[in-house]
């Protein structure tokens, strides 16, 4: 038994060699907008983007030998670095790419089953993903990432005194959502994938998913908007800090848990529907959820 | 209800037909035009996502409207709601067979993994609006039922759309 694993080792110990002889490797510069737009195109394998005080794109990487090419164009303040594939070839061929930019550029990604990781770009981003997993950080720009499998993950980084990134929108299909730190304008879409959000003061939220469930802990700005809503998922809220708002709950056919103390009530004598409607403080804010089957939680 | 409705009507015609801006903002828009030269060719809108991304719009105009007015009127202007998004659903649906033609078409591309993702949750947006359908079957008039069914039907239309935008890359074909 011993000796056919070390034989499979061997093999693959093999066929990981001849893949890497077969493998291209690239490095190519060019200078660039300290604030200008970088655009990343690659099908499979992996894009690491960071961001450097440099004026300059920076990529360095290793190419399948079924790649065409990297194409690597400037056009005025513009950036697009695309890894190029034979346009008759049925499987995709990876290319895997270190690529640094400079930390205020504007980013936009576009993969299939690429993963992204993204590091100090603080510019706005416009992500997008087929398969591949999207984790980067946020900072003051706008922010967009969508995937249909890939799991999106953002930290947010800006300070504890400051209020956090501007606008924010994720939409997934089947991909988890974490989000960490982020505030101000959040809009959320998922069908499946779970979602699981930090959010500091948050002014304005609209949430919505099929069968993914949500648990967001946030704090909110005193006259703040959060919608949710739900078919089969489970909407949960833990808030931070004082609570000022009014509740506005329904749901279907779900149940409704709230630790603020007033107990929902079913909407029609006979039949489903349960409510619950309620002010915490004076009623500010506003947080309203509604959902078909999945259950509700409240709790601070 | 009636007046509600008039003070609606005086809100609404107190308002100004048009707003001139402070200042001529043509040349700064110009200005930003001129600045943004087109690196990389984006492919033409398909059309699933012209048509899908059409409906996103009208079903969440709908809903939108539909959300307001139920705030303010309540149950009398969910009839009006109703008829507005049934009408607005109803054309969805008659294209949906279209829409979902393309939808296979697109996706044959994509490793079966992720093909079969796509699909799972469309059957199950499908299923939830299947869903939604027999309760109002048997409740009608039911404002939550009707909200969450425009609103899936607008999940479903937007991942349809997001589909065909997604094509951005351009996907290896396979050798036939």
């Amino acid at each position: 038994m011993k000796s056919a694993v070390k034989i499979i080792n061997a093999i693959a110990a093999v066929a990981l060699s001849a893949a890497q002889a077969h493998a291209e490797v690239v490095e190519r510069r060019v200078d660039a907008d300290a604030r200008g737009e970088v655009e990343v195109v690659n099908v499979a394998g992996s894009v690491r983007i960071s961001g450097w005080e440099r004026a300059e794109v920076h990529v360095s990487g290793n190419l399948d030998n079924g790649v065409e090419r990297l194409d690597m164009l400037r056009d005025g303040n513009r950036i697009l670095i695309k890894v190029v594939l034979p346009s008759d070839r049925g499987n995709a061929a990876k290319a895997n790419l270190d690529i640094q930019i400079p930390r205020d550029s504007k980013l936009t990604t576009n993969t299939v089953s690429a993963d992204q990781a993204i590091l100090d770009v603080r510019g706005a981003q416009r992500l997008q993903s087929v398969s591949g997993d999207i984790d980067t950080e946020a900072w003051d720009g706008e922010f967009r990432a969508k995937s249909v499998s890939g799991d999106i993950s953002v930290q947010g980084q800006t300070s504890k005194d400051k209020l956090s990134v501007g606008q924010v929108r994720v939409n997934t299909v089947s991909g988890d959502i974490t989000i960490d730190n982020l505030g101000n304008e959040l809009e959320l879409r998922t069908v499946s994938g779970d979602m699981n959000v930090s959010a500091r003061n948050l002014s304005r939220a609209n949430i919505k998913t099929t069968n993914g469930d949500l648990h967001l802990t946030t704090s909110m700005q005193r006259d703040a908007s959060i919608e949710a809503e739900a078919i089969n998922g489970e909407i949960n809220f833990d808030f931070d800090g004082t609570i000022d708002a009014s509740f506005d709950i329904e749901t279907f056919n779900g149940k409704i848990d709230n630790c603020f103390g007033p107990k929902s009530k079913q909407i029609h004598e006979h039949g489903p529907g349960t409510q619950l409607r309620f002010k915490e403080g004076e009623g500010h804010a506003q947080v309203r959820v509604k959902t078909l089957n999945g259950d509700v939680g409240l709790c601070k | 209800m009636s007046n509600n409705t008039g003070k609606l009507d005086r809100a609404l015609s107190s308002l100004p037909r048009d707003i001139e801006p402070s200042r001529d903002l043509w040349p700064s828009i110009r200005a930003n035009l001129d600045r943004t030269p087109e690196t990389t060719r984006r492919p033409a809108l398909g059309t699933t996502t012209k048509l899908a991304a059409g409906f996103v719009l009208l079903v969440a105009s709908c809903a939108t409207t539909y959300w307001i007015t139920r705030a303010s009127m309540q149950s009398a202007t969910a009839t009006f709601a109703t008829t507005d998004g049934n009408a607005v659903i109803a054309e969805y649906l008659r294209s949906r067979a279209e829409l979902d033609r393309l939808f296979a078409e697109r996706i044959a591309a994509l490793p079966p993994k992720t093909r079969a993702k796509l699909e799972s949750n469309l059957a199950d947006l499908r299923r939830a609006e299947n869903e939604i359908v027999a309760g109002l079957t048997r409740n009608p008039s039911d404002p939550l039922l009707h909200e969450l069914l425009m609103s899936t039907y607008q999940s479903e239309a937007q991942l349809l759309a997001d589909v065909s935008e997604i094509f951005a890359v351009d996907l290896p074909r396979k050798k036939s």
